[in-house]
């Protein structure tokens, strides 16, 4: 009871605060909002690039072509090692029928039967059944192409070390910088969390010598300035984590419009599947910066 | 007003060297008793100040031993000197009270941070505010208080806890006679009620009126401690 009146004492006075000082805190609440719209967008950016990479190596593959006049028992024991591999999420045999069909298919399009028709029943690709390895992770290919090249009865290995280096390199890449520009925005939040607090302090100081003087406990003397910096936190997390959730499905259709020869890459998440996530870090960053904020303000001038 | 009990407030041998090298108390000793009404007086500079910072712990002596309501000062941690403030009720010459509140809450200041029940603290706010004269003016902001009413104001808040040493400030600094006088009377209801009120003053006719303990400071030296003293401070 005596704690709860302690509380609700302390978020008005806290709320009171605030109100004091209303310069410093729109201009903190404004570069929480800023640095955490940046996150919202980079972790939107990020986590996305992420899926389609997934989606990308799902479907970016190895080929594993055999060495000719080797028996299916032998293809069958390579299959089963590439499959034992943890990078490896899937491994497919297409046979030498199945590999001329889809040649056939590929390259003669709608004349396929007519033109692959010269052929007869003869398959010009009969030494080329192969393996289809998808992987779970493309960063990885390399190392599994090696490991595919130096097994007996492997003739070749066809691999898009391009593709799949530069889609790592991209995802990389993304969340160093994402990681610079949001530690240097943090910063700045605190400097100005802190500048709020210590005109609060200051504003304040008369009243905080008087409750030293007549028993107010730390914590007592703390608290309002910790709920005041909590309160900017959680002010500046929700701006824009409204402003994103409006904004997400918009620029997700914009960029299914304008590029929708892509559509195959660009898969987008749903809100849902964003916002899961980006709330609770989001909030958690507010609150950590609020925290984070006013108590070392308060540390640096309260001598505690 | 002497009782039989232990002193409420023993100073052994108490200095108090400044970093600057100003030594504003030396070799102090004095005993307190509970329920006296003391007067500490002397020339501005003498350590009368430095006296009332060391008892409410805002200073640490140089080297002595302080023993107030039964506690040693320099053995209390840093998280029980609030709770040893909140047995010493404190008026100052400024009032100190919060413009921004009204009197009610000016007062009411004082039981939050003891942590009072919201009703228990209405009914001891009331009655205090009925004690000090001011019941009507619950309402009232600072500004809109005579200076009388202010020290009223502000003696209500160092008494609503129920201290057991009420520290005066130059209580009567800023009032005009009349005023200095209604103030007096009311720290001589509460000593009567046995609070142990100790009065820093530079005001001789209350002094020498009212015809209390009288604890005279120059230099940072004990020069005088009379039972039923006037104010004069020259005499060794």
């Amino acid at each position: 009871m005596k704690g709860v009146s302690v509380f609700f004492y302390s978020l008005r006075q806290g709320i009171k605060n605030l109100k004091h000082n209303r310069l410093f805190t729109l201009a903190s609440i404004g570069t929480i909002a800023a640095c955490l719209f940046i996150f919202g967008v980079f972790y939107s950016v990020v986590i996305n690039l992420g899926y389609m990479i997934n989606n990308v190596e799902t479907s970016v593959g190895v080929t594993v072509f055999f060495d000719e006049g080797i028996d299916s028992s032998q293809i069958e024991i390579i299959g089963n090692d590439i499959r034992a591999r943890e990078e490896v999420a899937d491994v497919v045999f297409i046979s030498a029928k199945e590999a001329w069909e889809n040649f056939k298919e590929d390259v003669f399009g709608d004349e396929a039967g007519e033109l692959a028709a010269t052929f007869g029943e003869d398959n010009p690709l009969k030494d080329s059944s192969s393996y289809e390895v998808y992987l779970n992770d493309v960063s990885k290919q390399s190392r599994l192409v090696e490991y595919i090249e130096s097994m007996p009865g492997v003739r070749l290995v066809n691999s898009s070390e391009a593709t799949a280096e530069g889609l790592a390199d991209i995802n990389q890449l993304i969340g160093y910088v994402s990681v610079a520009i949001i530690t240097m925005l943090l910063a700045v939040a605190i400097f100005l969390i802190s500048t709020t607090i210590s005109t609060g302090l200051s504003v304040r100081s008369k009243e905080i010598e008087l409750m030293r003087l007549i028993g107010a406990t730390d914590l007592f003397i703390q608290l309002p300035f910790v709920i005041e910096g909590i309160v900017i936190g959680l002010i500046g997390v929700a701006i824009p984590l409204a402003v994103l959730y409006y904004m997400y499905g918009s620029i997700i259709d914009f960029i299914s419009d304008k590029f929708n020869m892509l559509s195959d890459v660009l898969v987008f998440l749903d809100e849902s599947k964003v916002f899961v996530s980006l709330v609770p870090v989001s909030i958690a960053v507010g609150v950590g910066i609020g925290l984070v904020g006013s108590i070392w303000t308060i540390r640096k001038h309260m001598n505690v | 007003m002497r009782n039989n009990d232990l002193p409420i407030m023993v100073l052994e041998n108490v200095s108090k060297t400044y970093s600057e090298g100003v030594d504003a108390l030396n070799n102090v000793s004095l005993s307190i008793e509970k329920g006296e009404f003391v007067f500490v007086v002397g020339p501005s500079g003498s350590g009368k100040s430095t006296l009332i910072k060391l008892m409410l712990k805002e200073l640490e002596p140089t080297s002595g031993k302080l023993c107030i309501a039964g506690q040693q000062l320099s053995k209390l941690k840093r998280r029980q000197v609030s709770k040893y403030r909140r047995n010493i009720g404190v008026v100052f010459q400024n009032f100190e009270l919060l413009g921004d509140r009204n009197v009610y809450e000016n007062v009411a200041l004082a039981q939050r941070v003891i942590g009072v029940p919201k009703r228990k603290m209405k009914k001891n706010i009331s009655s205090m505010l009925s004690l000090v004269g001011i019941a009507d003016k619950a309402m009232a902001f600072p500004d809109e208080l005579s200076g009388g009413e202010r020290q009223r104001v502000a003696l209500a808040r160092a008494l609503v806890n129920r201290p057991s040493i009420l520290l005066a400030d130059e209580p009567t600094g800023n009032l005009d006679p009349k005023n200095a006088w209604s103030i007096m009377g009311l720290l001589d209801e509460v000593n009567k009620l046995g609070t142990t009120v100790i009065v820093v003053t530079h005001n001789p006719e209350v002094v020498d009126t009212m015809q209390k303990r009288v604890i005279a400071i120059k230099d940072g030296v004990v020069v005088l401690d009379e039972l039923k003293g006037g104010y004069i401070y020259e005499r060794r």
